[in-house]
């Protein structure tokens, strides 16, 4: 299965180079990239990385990978309450609504023209030839941007991930580079969804380069995704006080790889990861995190929340990597899972390596059933058992979302959240 | 007219060891009950089972609420028939306000009398001028269900929920334990508010004390999962001088006996 799908973007890659006007720079490294790709294969549960996550559904289907046919937005609806996307990109197109003010998108072809606004290649923060999906995303990826940020923003920008699916299976593939300015603040919220009746996969790729003391919230809103498939890998370095706050939710989604990868390369830079996964029916969610503390006096926290119900999986492998001479290293990382079912699967993996000895870190992974003498508290004032189960749930849950930065997008996201787990909404108002 | 609760012959066992060992007691609306005795005497083994515990095994008996076979029913449908169980110690439940769990829990009752459910500023109003009542905290509606509250909080908390609910009948289980006079006195004065001819009060309590201020109309005690006697409010203060010792000696040779009604 494997094997035809590498032979079939193997062909398209061909017609796609013969048509291509990129700098030969980009096309050199998208030929590096899928020939890592062609070579190494996808990989399989015999890899330490994917231990838990078999790809077999995935690589059933001979994607598309071209720019969709339509140019037209289609009528989508992205997370409720949410304004529209001032950016979408649509199976990795671009499309801009309205960029807010300081911000600035440019397409690939800007990263070979010489002289001094020279931007960088894309491909620094991530494993372009050794990571089969960022190798894959590199070769086909339609339009590879950077958005840079200049000036703090006063709203959170919304970026809508979409990947349509309607007529053959689609390979969606946003590429984004983004840098945050010095001592500038944002917020990103990237809302992902699939739109077709065909099977699609969503393979984004995001590096982060944090200037000096600049701060960037993160929220990977996978909300719409419906029974389709993604892999998305956040790759951000930090410079000295820089922080970076990303919240992984997951809602949705087949199967769904989320890898976020952290470089606290300065002194003193911050990073806060959160995430809240629900599974249901034969879901398959995978989290993976790597936190490398590279200079002195960082720190990071990772809190992750998981429901596993029915057959679902929830696989989280965390690792922290305290490099030599990171000393004063603070680094705390927790994955607690509620196990609902007898079917479900909860795999939690804390990988700590520590090269440093003044740090002070901590992991703790917690699997548990729901607590029956808090169901037996609400049921004995009244409470039907089902939906005192699911106040149970929610409440369990939803704890990384308090850090929330603001109150109005911390309700959005327990609105999703209850929706997800069909708690009746009124009763948050 | 019957009997609000009607207790027949009770028989429970906890992991197979018989806790009430053949309990009977009628309490008629509008009536105040004291249950006291020692420690392991099975008293709230007794609220447990009233209230729906399914780790309990009734061995034998029936309970009659209102008419209904109370065994029968799940603990929420209790709740919605007019049950209320102030816990002896109320469950801590991270990530769930108290504003959301109550609403949630009158709006059932609500439903169930018949009622309209209450929107949350109608609720709010509600809520805040019972809080006031018990000199409440304005933030109490925020906090989670009883996370980090102290012995007395909890305790408030419990009777703050009895004024909202408004059962038919309250069992009220070591609620005086832990609480300084000051929170004892309060605590009182909200249950003697709600007291009226059609409402029905069980007050479980090792110590006299609490019986100062919520004045029972029948006292029984419960000594080795049967009660040994039953008396008037006299009976409490007797306790209180004498200890349950004296009950000890002639506890086998007691009969349970009935209320005087």
């Amino acid at each position: 299965m494997a094997a035809e799908l590498l032979e079939h973007l193997r062909e398209q890659f061909l017609r796609l180079e013969q048509t291509s006007s990129e700098p030969s720079e980009l096309l050199q490294q998208r030929r590096r990239a899928l020939e890592a790709l062609l070579q190494r294969g996808f990989p399989t549960t015999r890899h330490e990385d994917w231990k838990y996550t078999s790809l077999a559904p995935v690589l059933r289907y001979r994607y598309e990978v071209g720019a969709p046919a339509s140019e037209e937005l289609p009528s989508l609806s992205m997370v409720q309450g949410l304004p529209q996307p001032q950016l979408w990109l649509l199976d990795g197109v671009p499309h801009v609504h309205e960029l807010p003010a300081g911000v600035e998108l440019r397409t690939a072809e800007r990263f070979a023209l010489n002289g001094a606004r020279r931007e960088p290649l894309p491909g620094q923060l991530v494993d372009v030839e050794g990571d089969a999906f960022v190798a894959l995303n590199t070769a086909f990826a339609p339009v590879p941007l950077t958005l840079t940020m200049r000036e703090s923003l006063p709203m959170p920008m919304h970026i809508g991930v979409v990947t349509q699916a309607d007529a053959v299976p689609r390979l969606g593939q946003p590429r984004l580079l983004m840098s945050v300015a010095s001592g500038t603040s944002a917020a990103l919220i990237f809302s992902f969804a699939h739109h077709g009746a065909n099977p699609s996969l969503t393979n984004a790729v995001f590096e982060l380069l944090l200037q000096p003391n600049a701060a960037l919230d993160v929220l990977l809103w996978q909300d719409g995704l419906a029974d389709a498939f993604a892999v998305t890998t956040l790759a951000a370095r930090l410079e000295s006080g820089a922080r970076l706050r990303v919240w992984t939710l997951s809602f949705s989604g087949a199967l769904v790889r989320n890898n976020v990868y952290i470089r606290l390369a300065g002194g003193a830079a911050d990073a806060q990861l959160y995430g809240v996964t629900m599974a249901t029916g034969q879901r398959l969610v995978d989290h993976h995190t790597r936190v490398e503390h590279e200079a002195e006096g960082c720190s990071s926290n990772q809190l992750y929340k998981s429901l596993a119900q029915e057959r679902a999986t929830v696989n989280f492998t965390g690792r922290i990597y305290v490099h030599p001479g990171a000393q004063r290293t603070n680094a705390y990382q927790a994955h607690r899972a509620l196990l609902l079912s007898t079917q479900a699967t909860v795999n939690a993996r804390p990988q700590l390596e520590i090269y440093a000895d003044d740090v002070r870190c901590t992991h703790g992974a917690a699997v548990g059933n729901l607590d029956e003498q808090a169901l037996f508290y609400l049921r004995s004032r009244g409470i039907p058992e089902a939906q005192a189960r699911k106040l149970l749930l929610y409440a369990f849950v939803r704890e990384p979302l308090e850090a929330l930065p603001s109150d109005a997008l911390r309700e959005l996201a327990e609105r999703s959240l209850a929706e997800h787990i069909q708690l009746p909404i009124e009763e948050f108002a | 007219m019957s009997a609000l609760l009607q207790i027949r012959n009770l028989r429970v066992a906890i992991e197979g060891k018989e806790i009430l060992r053949g309990v009977s007691l009628d309490v008629y609306a509008g009536e105040v009950h004291a249950i006291m005795g020692p420690n392991g005497s099975g008293k709230s083994t007794l609220a447990a089972v009233l209230a729906g515990r399914e780790e309990y095994e009734v061995l034998e008996g029936e309970v009659l609420f209102d008419g209904q076979n109370l065994l029968e029913m799940e603990p929420e449908e209790r709740a919605r028939a007019g049950l209320f169980l102030a816990f002896q110690y109320p469950v801590e439940i991270p990530g769930v306000s108290m504003a959301t769990f109550l609403r949630t829990a009158l709006n059932e009752v609500r439903k169930a009398r018949g009622q309209e459910p209450l929107d949350p500023i109608q609720f709010l109003s509600y809520a805040r001028e019972r809080m006031s009542w018990l000199g409440m905290e304005p933030d109490f509606l925020q906090r989670a269900v009883n996370e980090g509250f102290s012995g007395g909080e909890k305790k408030r908390g419990e009777i703050f929920q009895l004024l909202l609910l408004e059962p038919r009948l309250a069992i009220l289980d070591e609620t005086d334990s832990g609480l300084d006079i000051d929170a004892l006195k309060i605590v009182a004065s909200g249950v003697n508010r709600m007291r009226s001819p059609e409402r029905s009060f069980i007050v479980i309590t090792h110590y006299q004390r609490l019986l100062n201020y919520i004045v029972p109309d029948v006292v029984h005690v419960l000594f080795d999962g049967r009660i040994v006697r039953t008396g008037g409010r006299e009976l409490a203060l007797e306790l209180e001088e004498r200890g349950y010792d004296w009950l000890r000696s002639e506890g086998e040779l007691v009969l349970p006996t009935l209320g005087e009604q």
